[in-house]
């Protein structure tokens, strides 16, 4: 591991996110750099610093409860009024089917003790985090940086796949694209590309495969690449991977349909893909996360 | 009232930290109140939305993030709780090591981007995925602002450490300075002197 990326990781050392195999290599790290081990632990003290001055702060919480309180009981017994939905057919179906490993150069070093020992922690639960996406989409409407121009759309497409063609590729038919962003799932961008045909919403997650592992029951094979889907909080997710893009389509249409929708996007992406890699630079991600971003400002 | 007694449950029991962050987002109590009293009336009245044995407290406090970004602009101008400026204030006499309120007026000035990752991520122990999710910014720039935020407080507290350091060092100056510290100093000189002389009247070696 280098000292740049354990400056990077530090948040999710500290925060426990990391999962056990990134944690030990970044503390066998820690025991042979003392500039990384140095700086880590000016970042526990301070925290313990912070830690300790927001304890001793006297937070009296009492003249705000009472008000809350005698605010929800004049409002008790019409307490009918409901948040808003979108309707499921229109909301999208932001809704993963991935399973990322962290890769991590491996290291030949002996186990060592640690400095500030860390809880081994679960993989990040990407299906738990597509959920809970879902749901600020419909409960709490969370402000998106979404992109409806069809022109920065496509812009956006060719700045992250390399490849503005991969927007029609993955188009169902009978749909259309509707709108774009950049998000984060896994730790990882994707590309998220929602498509719709007046009344379904389908979404698109697409990003340059790096040997992601995808889990999941094999539901169908396009000349050769298997198409994996699941079922998800009712929503229906299948995933394919080319030898350029891993893909993962969200619906909440019936299983067989979200297959097919992969199955016709693998046909057409793997038939235009190259058989060398091409390395999109990761500073287009970044530019395009930017991009999606400055909408917002 | 059955609703009202799971609310009070799942999320009351959640004020103080709500208030404890909105101090520290918008620099008044008077504000910080407010806010987290809009934030609970609107977790109430979605309530029924809310799925049980999700995280409550992540959800209490996007809604609370949403209503402050769009009050923001107002409060910007207010003074942090605590400030710096407060702390230079304070006597010289004052040498315990790094106190609380140095550490929260360093913390209070803070760019409030790194400002509220920090509280976030350090006092309230939120992970970074939740904070992306709260913020509703990828989690690569809630790890950075982590970063840049504890490098930047280290450095405003290794700058208070100093500003004590020096404080204390005039103070222990001026105290030497006294007749009262001279008349001290001398005799502790002279019973130095006495020390070094053996019985007989001469030095020792």
């Amino acid at each position: 591991m280098k000292c740049s990326e354990v400056e990077y990781m530090a948040p999710l050392y500290w925060s426990g996110e990391l999962d056990a195999q990134a944690t030990a290599e970044l503390d066998r790290h820690l025991q042979s750099c003392s500039a990384c081990a140095h700086a880590m632990e000016l970042e526990r003290h301070g925290d313990e610093l912070i830690q300790q001055a927001a304890a001793a702060e006297q937070i009296d919480a009492a003249p705000v409860l009472a008000r809350v309180r005698a605010q929800i009981a004049a409002e008790s017994p019409s307490v009918s009024r409901r948040w808003r939905w979108a309707p499921l057919v229109a909301a999208s179906a932001a809704a993963v089917f991935l399973f990322t490993f962290f890769l991590l150069p491996r290291q030949n070093n002996s186990s060592i003790p640690t400095i500030q020992a860390r809880p081994a922690t679960p993989a990040v639960n990407i299906l738990a985090d597509a959920a809970d996406d879902h749901h600020d989409e419909v409960v709490d409407h969370l402000q998106r940086e979404w992109l409806y121009s069809a022109s920065e759309i496509r812009k956006l497409v060719q700045e992250g796949t390399g490849n503005s063609a991969v927007l029609t590729q993955l188009t169902p038919d009978g749909y259309h694209i509707e709108r774009a962003r950049i998000c984060e799932l896994g730790m990882k961008n994707y590309l998220h590309l929602v498509y719709s045909d007046g009344t379904h919403e389908v979404s698109m997650f697409v990003r340059q495969q790096e040997g992601e592992q995808l889990a999941g029951a094999e539901r169908d094979t396009v000349n050769g690449t298997p198409v994996l889907g699941d079922s998800y909080q009712k929503l229906q997710v299948a995933a394919f991977q080319s030898p350029r893009y891993t893909v993962v389509v969200v619906s909440d249409q019936p299983m067989n349909a979200t297959v097919d929708f992969a199955r016709k996007a693998a046909g057409a992406v793997k038939a235009s893909d190259k058989t060398s890699k091409h390395a999109v630079p990761s500073r287009l991600l970044a530019q395009a996360q930017e991009l999606a971003v400055r909408k917002t400002a | 009232m059955q609703k009202q007694q799971e609310f009070e449950q799942i999320a009351l029991v959640h004020a103080q930290s709500l208030l404890r962050t909105a101090f520290r987002l918008t620099g008044s109590r008077e504000a910080a109140e407010d806010l987290v009293q809009e934030a609970l009336l609107r977790a109430w009245r979605s309530f029924e939305q809310f799925e049980r044995g999700t995280n409550a407290k992540a959800w209490l406090f996007k809604i609370m993030l949403n209503l402050s970004s769009r009050q923001w602009s107002q409060l910007r101008s207010l003074p942090p709780v605590h400030s710096m400026e407060d702390v230079r204030q304070q006597p010289a006499t004052e040498l315990q090591p790094m106190a609380n309120a140095h550490v929260l007026a360093a913390l209070d000035g803070l760019p409030e981007e790194h400002r509220v990752v920090l509280v976030l991520a350090v006092i309230e122990g939120f992970t970074c995925k939740e904070i992306a999710k709260m913020l509703a910014i990828p989690m690569g720039t809630v790890m950075s602002r982590l970063g840049r935020a504890r490098a930047r407080l280290r450095e405003q507290l290794q700058q208070v450490d100093k500003n004590l350091s020096a404080r204390a060092a005039i103070a222990a100056s001026a105290r030497s300075d006294s007749p009262a510290a001279k008349k001290t100093a001398d005799w502790g000189a002279a019973r130095g002197a006495d020390a070094r002389r053996s019985p007989d009247g001469g030095l020792i070696q």
